[in-house]
């Protein structure tokens, strides 16, 4: 009888420290995956964001407005526009 | 002893043996093999990641920023990794990239026709859109780098230098501001040891050893960002209008000295022009510009008054064999020090400076920067040419700008002295360096008194006058009120001058109380008409106004 207690608990215990060995690894490759995921993130964020920015600022540069402000980049309005309408 | 005891005894011992064993060879591996086996176990487990830092940016006085960096990206193909024929491949990518045919057509028909060539990495350049674009094909790897991107394409390029390899294949700095603040700009790299999976996923459970990179400081400048494109653009019409080699312009703030637009501009430009600066690494004779600065040495010194009258101003100047006249070959007798500059008279110059005596000559000459660079905060500024031996005739010569050599900036940095109330300052493109959110300014260095107040009152009122009664009055719009000269050099070739080549150019600042901006235009061999006062004159006025205009001064 006392012997079968022994074998039960030392198998309870193999049997738990299992579960808890399972449980954590399970989390750490969670984290892990998590963890390479938002870095990632980051990065792509970081390259976009840099691709904004020079996109920003070559579309407000001076040579770019010179180029985009040059008459030859206006043309005359057709219609004419009648203000006598009032608006609704 | 029985059968079944017997059993039992062999295999207790045999059980004994094999775990005696087993500890055995566990000591071996876990106890006298451990520090070695350890070894391998970390440098196959942790990785050394290499973490590169940000180049710093360069900011003009508005925050623009002159140059960002950018992504790029470098293809290589694996023939046997491709899924299609390396012709329909590269048809692919040309079709991503329109450069690429074009750009790499030796490469692609070395690759695509001989079967022994199996990895190539090509020259063009890739973004990011046209990376991902081609990523999804079998064999192709890109590597990534990064590169410098000028939102306001060659805007100030000569101030700002290139990025460049270098022969350790780093990329580093090369004149300009890229050269100049290369250890401000390129930051630190920084290191990543860290454990990794089979798949060489990081493993966060693990202990990793974090150095992080520092990136590189940004610069910000004194550039004003509409001025320099005022200027460049005045430049280049100046320099195609007055059929002109090259030219430059330099504009300074006379209080500070910060650089407020450097402009070049070479008519035949290559694609190495961003390396040249001509304002800081070419000498030339600067001319009657350099007048001002000799007169102003007399009048401080008391070598001539407010008063002076040149009486032997109605003939050309004769030492030994040399005869000194005036540009036009005429004589204005009895000139006053106001009709002299107003003139350009390089008898009456030449008369001055004799009272004025060698040795106070150089000591202004010093005190001016003019023996040594200026220390701008550029790379590639040259050294002037210092003169040993003062021959009578190089004496008299030098009042008049002739024979001597130094920098666009040198000349502009003592011109600007009479600007600055006689205080001279050493010029600078950056005020201050961005860390992060920490902003550290640039003390001015150089700082001190050459020329007395009394001197300076004097000297403005004849610049005013020779700008108000010269030839360049007519350019001079009635509501901008400028201190200003005019100057042709000749340049000198091998020892002697050249009969067809001279360098034109106009100095001065406005408004003359208290200036806002002191600028010097050059153009290098007009072939309208060889003199300052025709070409860059009008350059200079043209620009005047609409500096004036931006700055408030009307």
């Amino acid at each position: 009888m006392f012997r079968r207690q022994y074998i039960f608990i030392t198998i309870f215990i193999v049997l738990v420290q299992l579960f808890f060995s399972f449980y954590f690894n399970s989390q750490i490759i969670n984290l892990n995956q998590r963890y390479s995921q938002i870095n990632g993130q980051i990065i792509t964020l970081e390259k976009s964001n840099q691709i904004l920015e020079n996109q920003y600022t070559q579309a407000t540069s001076l040579l770019f407005l010179a180029q985009e402000s040059s008459s030859s980049a206006y043309f005359p309005i057709q219609q004419n526009i009648d203000l006598s309408t009032e608006l609704p | 002893m029985s059968i079944s005891n017997q059993r039992l005894t062999t295999l207790s011992v045999s059980i004994t043996l094999v775990f005696s064993l087993t500890i055995v060879r566990f000591f071996y591996w876990q106890i006298l093999k451990s520090p070695e086996i350890s070894k391998k176990a970390l440098t196959q487990l942790y990785k050394l990641e290499k973490l590169s830092p940000k180049r710093g940016k360069i900011y003009t006085s508005d925050n623009y920023p002159l140059v960002q960096n950018q992504n790029i990206y470098s293809l290589s193909l694996y023939k046997p990794n491709l899924s299609q024929e390396p012709q329909a491949i590269i048809n692919q990518i040309s079709q991503a990239n329109q450069d690429f045919s074009t750009k790499d057509s030796k490469l692609i028909n070395m690759f695509t026709s001989d079967s022994n060539i199996k990895w190539v990495t090509f020259n063009t350049n890739f973004n990011q859109e046209q990376k991902d674009a081609l990523s999804a094909l079998d064999g192709t790897t890109f590597t990534e780098s990064i590169k410098r991107f000028y939102p306001e394409n060659d805007l100030a390029s000569n101030i700002l230098g290139i990025l460049a390899k270098n022969n350790s294949g780093l990329q580093t700095g090369y004149g300009g501001l890229e050269g100049y603040y290369q250890k401000q700009l390129e930051g630190k790299t920084g290191y990543y040891y860290q454990a990794k999976d089979g798949q060489g996923k990081p493993l966060i459970a693990q202990e990793n050893w974090l150095n992080p990179a520092v990136n590189g400081r940004n610069l910000y400048t004194s550039i004003n960002r509409p001025i320099q494109y005022m200027a460049s653009t005045a430049l280049a019409k100046a320099v195609e209008k007055y059929q002109a080699d090259s030219g430059s312009i330099t504009i300074m703030k006379p209080d500070t000295g910060e650089i407020l637009a450097m402009a070049y501009y070479d008519h035949d430009a290559s694609s190495s022009a961003s390396l040249q600066n001509p304002p800081i690494s070419k000498l030339f004779e600067p001319g009657s510009i350099f007048k001002p600065l000799v007169m102003s040495m007399a009048l401080d010194k008391s070598a001539i008054s407010k008063n002076y009258i040149c009486t032997q101003c109605n003939r050309p100047l004769t030492i030994g064999e040399y005869t000194i006249s005036n540009w036009n070959d005429e004589v204005h007798p009895d000139s006053s020090i106001y009709d002299i500059i107003k003139n350009s008279d390089n008898i009456g110059m030449s008369h001055i400076i004799r009272q004025l005596g060698l040795n106070s000559f150089l000591d202004y000459y010093q005190k001016l920067g003019l023996n040594n660079k200026t220390g701008i905060d550029l790379q590639g500024e040259a050294r002037p040419l210092v003169k040993q031996y003062w021959p009578e005739i190089d004496f008299a010569t030098a009042s008049f700008g002739q024979g001597i050599a130094i920098t666009q900036i040198q000349m502009l940095t003592a011109f600007n002295t009479i600007a600055n109330n006689g205080v001279y300052v050493q010029p600078r493109v950056v005020n201050s360096l961005g860390e992060d959110d920490k902003i550290i300014n640039i003390k001015q260095k150089k700082q001190y008194s050459v020329y007395k107040p009394e001197t300076i009152s004097i000297i403005k009122d004849v610049l005013k006058y020779g700008v108000e009664n010269g030839t360049v009055a007519k350019f001079k719009p009635d509501n901008l009120e400028v201190c200003a000269k005019s100057g042709t050099a000749q340049v000198a070739i091998k020892g002697e001058y050249a009969d067809n080549q001279t360098i034109a150019s106009y100095i001065g600042f406005s408004p003359c109380d208290k200036p806002l901006f002191t600028m010097l235009v050059t153009i290098d061999t007009p072939r309208t008409s060889p003199w300052g006062a025709s070409t860059a004159a009008p350059t200079w006025y043209e620009l005047a106004n609409r500096i004036s205009l931006l700055l408030g001064i009307h």
